[in-house]
């Protein structure tokens, strides 16, 4: 394994411990701003990875952020990780998309978490059946454009600091 | 961001204020409407409001959100109590392992949010709209 490879690995797996302890200190320590809706600061490293590395990365992130942050939690394979799952399926198609398209970072964000709340909710009412929680879907996509403003911003000044480590090809 | 990008967040937005201002606008009050066909269905008038919580497909309990009380409903993965104080209710404990339904706070006939406990599979809402609910099922 080349130094080259060994360095992307290295980066692949501190944005992913990234990704997981701010999805663990999220639920654990700050939960709901506004009822359900969240601040999803782990999509801050999700935009990053997406811009530094690339589309396979920011999977693999994104994956790893769910599958290992709810087993930490003791949920995997609950209602909590199947709706986290939807939400950051859903967030990765429109992050993959916006990035093909060459929209701006902020914008990519706030659909990103827009996005990310319609597949929580169509997880809700297809799977567990509860078609009335598609009530609040109004509230989350409103919740969702300031939340997607400040994870936008906050991924906007990480990879303003950050840049150098591009001209290394993680 | 871009002009067009700006005018897209503002449709979402638009559209999405829109969806809860037509339900607020065109959603009853539940004082106590018609309660199709559920045998269990409270048949005086409410203090303040019939609340209705629902397990599955049917509702497990009415409580009438004028009345100060506790109650206690079994769900899936275990109990769940709800105290209701001044016109509003909330879930004041509950056993499960997510706890979003206890964090979402108090609720009042103003506020249009069920409150949800997925792992137990417990809906907290008004009367009326658990009615509406059953009946599309």
């Amino acid at each position: 394994m080349g130094i080259e490879k060994t360095r992307h690995f290295i980066y692949l797996a501190l944005l992913s411990a990234m990704a997981i302890v701010l999805s663990i200190a999220e639920s654990v320590y700050i939960g709901p701003v506004f009822y359900m809706v969240r601040l999803g600061l782990a999509n801050i490293i999700a935009l990053i990875t997406i811009k530094i590395m690339g589309v396979r990365e920011m999977i693999a992130v994104n994956v790893m952020r769910v599958v290992i942050s709810t087993l930490m939690r003791g949920m995997i394979f609950s209602s909590t990780f199947w709706i986290s799952l939807g939400g950051v399926v859903l967030s990765s198609i429109a992050l993959i998309l916006m990035d093909k398209l060459k929209s701006s970072l902020m914008f990519t964000s706030i659909i990103c978490s827009i996005m990310h709340s319609v597949g929580q909710v169509i997880v809700v009412c297809l799977f567990y059946m509860q078609s009335g929680v598609a009530v609040i879907l109004p509230y989350l996509l409103l919740g969702s454009i300031p939340m997607g403003v400040l994870t936008g911003l906050t991924a906007q000044l990480v990879l303003s600091r950050i840049r150098p480590l591009k001209k290394n090809k993680i | 961001m871009k002009k067009k990008e700006w005018l897209i967040i503002l449709l979402i937005g638009v559209l999405a204020a829109g969806m809860i201002l037509g339900r607020r606008l065109f959603s009853s009050s539940a004082g106590n409407p018609d309660p199709y066909g559920d045998v269990n269905a409270p048949k005086k008038e409410a203090k303040g409001e019939w609340i209705a919580v629902v397990h599955h497909d049917s509702i497990i309990l009415y409580f009438d959100s004028g009345l100060d009380s506790e109650y206690t409903v079994e769900g899936d993965v275990g109990e769940m109590h709800i105290e209701v104080r001044d016109g509003r209710w909330h879930v004041k404990d509950v056993e499960c392992y997510d706890y979003t339904c206890k964090n979402m706070g108090w609720a009042d006939q103003n506020n249009l949010f069920p409150i949800i406990c997925l792992p137990n599979d417990l809906v907290i809402v008004n009367a009326e709209t658990a009615w509406n609910m059953m009946e599309k099922e």
